[in-house]
């Protein structure tokens, strides 16, 4: 059977899959029976998007399955690898840290929807061509995911979980020397904060690799970032979350010469009074955000920053019913809206004693004395600043 | 020595890994945002066309200046938080990388200046050489000579010295314009006359030898105006130009990137609107030989995919290259190298 893409058979009826992946990639054989569809990816007639990864992988060619809707105005393209126990292996021998036993799966995604009305000129707004990997993390397990590398140079293998509890010990695969005794952990730093914590909740995880094609091929991690945590927790019924309250910890250069950095951050979130509850924190009205900087030891300072946007210029009245139920009215106009908020303060934890505390707010809406001025005012900001110094 | 400065829009942690399309990607400048920024800061042979420039070597970039480097917190001066430390980290740590993948480690190796709240959630992140520049080198977020600082976001000023010679490295990001024709410039303009009543700015109160280098995101150009209420013409280069700041850039470069191509237009206006960033020096001591330049990464994009037969993506794929680029930034870098 002869070389053939998804453009021969559909590319004239849907003109945005020509800025697809679809667009590049050849097949050496393939069947559609019905919307199923089978094909294997002939990785050195496709050429540029399939050399690095076929590099990595050590394949000349990958079998795929999956769907293919052309009904209606938009192609629907959704497949699969299917040579997973392959593809598992060369994933497991090529990435440092995640080797061996700990890749669990690997695989391909391809999704792509290229409808008749996409803009001209630039690939559709679904165009998925993804490398996935799961990876043992102590007794469970995660899925991370990049785009297929297409060059030699820098890639992410990144994924955000939710009720993913591990103990710090199930990371220490990914830290290098800092392993011996969780030393990438700020347990001392947090003190009370962390002290008997045995189990916490991976939030997300990072590995910045690095691709080198020539002279000769390797992948190195240039780092590793994970955010452990506890996410959607109630803080005021089904309406105010703390979602997330984490520790984030980057190492650089794990394999080798690896060293830490690490902070706390946090948002608190407002859901919507119509869209409440743990579904609600997709798309909350507020979001609080937090970070909180510890001492070390070369500074004695504790600080925490923290800021409200409020993009969408929802009103304190939406706010008040978030907060207080649908319908709640306390006589409050329905144009006065909080833009933003926010607080920045640092104390010196060895006097004990404030250094720096400043806060502002922005309003808008027409209230008070200015309600009735000719006066445009747009906002109203009041800022506050301290310094010790 | 190369300086690279680059307003990145709003960088933080997670646009780094911001992937490029599937079509766009194959062509060999970068599978992602950082991977595309190191392409440029490090010389790859991806950009072998802008190293053909007059005066311009293939080198990496000795200093990196990041305009709209992101952090948490809006109280000038103070230490930054969020999600800076770690952006900053990650790209200077990419940066070692490549250096040291390709063995130029012995002469390249980077750290980054203490960055500052410069503003509401901005700071300008500098990564240097450290091979070249000692460690440690004093920051801060400037006052002017009422001891005010300038709004809505500061100057930040990263010193770095070499033997007995500091180089002054000035990251700004001045207001953007707004109002009707005669006024617009006003907001930029006055924020650039104020850089003229900043003490560490003067050159002629250096009691050591001291290069300058003020860069970034002026909003204006040399030849901006706007009209007072007094009908006179106000621009804002005065004082930096007789303190002998100078500049290669022509006046009038446009620099902004625009969101969409604008068909009407003849190149490059079709994918850039204004002419808003510069990079003016005030040298000591002259070197030998200066070339300065906004380099254009949208009409000279290429497909590198075939290295030893690169195309030129202008005009064909222009609307592609755009919008990806769009993901990195709405401001082409600019470099100077002496």
């Amino acid at each position: 059977m002869a070389n053939w893409k998804f453009t021969d058979q559909y590319g004239s009826t849907y003109p945005s899959l020509q800025y697809s992946i679809l667009s590049l990639l050849v097949f050496s054989e393939h069947s559609l029976n019905g919307n199923n569809f089978t094909g294997t990816l002939d990785v050195d007639a496709t050429g540029t998007a399939l050399s690095t990864i076929g590099t990595m992988l050590g394949m000349g060619s990958i079998p795929l399955s999956g769907t293919v809707d052309a009904t209606g105005a938009s192609l629907t393209v959704t497949l699969r690898s299917t040579n997973d126990q392959d593809f598992t292996q060369a994933i497991a021998n090529c990435i440092p840290l995640i080797g061996g036993s700990i890749t669990k799966n690997a695989w391909l995604d391809i999704n792509t929807v290229s409808s008749q009305t996409d803009p001209e000129g630039d690939s559709p707004p679904t165009d998925v061509f993804s490398l996935g990997v799961t990876i043992a993390i102590g007794s469970a397990s995660v899925d991370i995911n990049t785009q297929v590398p297409m060059n030699g140079g820098f890639f992410y293998l990144s994924g955000e979980f939710t009720g993913v509890g591990i103990s710090l010990n199930d990371l220490n695969f990914l830290m290098g020397p800092l392993a011996e005794g969780n030393a990438w952990f700020p347990s001392t730093e947090l003190g009370p904060y962390s002290a008997g914590q045995t189990s916490f909740g991976l939030l997300s995880m990072s590995l910045l690799c690095y691709v080198t094609l020539a002279p000769s091929f390797s992948i190195s991690i240039n780092s590793v970032n994970v955010e452990v945590g506890i996410s959607k927790l109630p803080l005021m019924g089904n309406a105010l979350y703390l979602d997330p309250l984490g520790v984030w910890v980057t190492v650089t250069n794990p394999t080798s010469d690896a060293a830490v950095t690490w902070g706390l951050l946090g948002s608190v979130k407002l859901c919507n009074y119509a869209n409440p509850g743990p579904v609600g924190l997709s798309d909350p009205d507020f979001t609080f955000d937090f970070t909180m900087t510890f001492p070390s030891s070369t500074d004695n300072t504790f600080g925490i920053a923290a800021y409200l946007e409020n993009p969408a210029g929802k009103s304190v009245n939406v706010m008040l019913q978030d907060l207080m139920g649908q319908g709640t009215n306390v006589g409050i106009g329905d144009n006065i809206t909080v833009n933003s908020f926010e607080f920045d303060t640092s104390a010196d934890v060895s006097t004990g004693t404030i250094n720096e505390f400043s806060t502002s707010i922005v309003m808008s809406g027409g209230f008070g004395l200015f309600e009735k001025i000719p006066l445009s005012v747009e906002q109203l900001s009041i800022s506050v600043a301290y310094s010790a110094s | 020595m190369k300086i690279v400065c680059w307003n990145l829009k709003n960088i933080g942690q997670t646009k780094l890994g911001n992937a490029f399309t599937n079509t766009f990607t194959p062509y060999g400048l970068g599978n992602n945002v950082l991977d595309y920024m190191m392409k440029l800061v490090m010389g790859d042979a991806a950009w072998s066309n802008l190293w053909g420039l007059a005066g311009l070597s293939n080198n990496p970039a000795d200093i990196f200046v990041i305009i709209e480097l992101k952090t948490g917190g809006h109280n000038k001066n103070q230490a930054v938080s969020g999600t800076c430390l770690p952006t900053i980290t990650a790209i200077t740590n990419a940066m070692n990388q490549v250096a040291v993948t390709r063995n130029i480690n012995n002469n390249y190796q980077y750290s980054f200046a203490t960055p500052k709240i410069t503003g509401n959630h901005e700071t300008v992140g500098v990564i240097f050489n450290n091979l070249v520049f000692n460690a440690n080198p004093a920051t801060i977020s400037l006052r002017d000579n009422n001891n005010a600082y300038i709004n809505p976001r500061t100057p930040f000023m990263a010193s770095l010295v070499e033997g007995t010679t500091t180089t002054k490295i000035v990251g700004i990001h001045a207001p953007p314009v707004k109002g009707g024709a005669n006024v617009r410039y006003r907001p930029p303009i006055d924020y650039v006359r104020k850089l003229g009543i900043v003490g560490e700015l003067d050159p002629t109160a250096a009691v050591s030898p001291t290069d300058y280098f003020i860069m970034g995101d002026f909003n204006c150009n040399p030849g901006s105006s706007y009209t007072n209420g007094f009908g006179v013409a106000v621009t804002g280069f005065n004082q930096l130009l007789a303190w002998n700041y100078n500049s290669l850039i022509p006046n009038g470069t446009l620099s902004s990137v625009r969101t969409r191509v604008a068909n009407v237009n003849p190149q490059p206006s079709n994918y850039l609107s204004e002419a808003y960033d510069n990079l003016l020096y005030n040298f000591s001591v002259a070197p030998g030989g200066i070339s300065e330049y906004v380099l254009d990464l949208i009409g000279n994009a290429r497909n590198v995919s075939q290295p030893l037969n690169p195309v030129a993506l202008y005009p064909n794929n222009l609307v592609a290259v755009l919008n990806n680029y769009n993901k990195v930034s709405d401001h082409l870098p600019m470099i100077i190298e002496y």
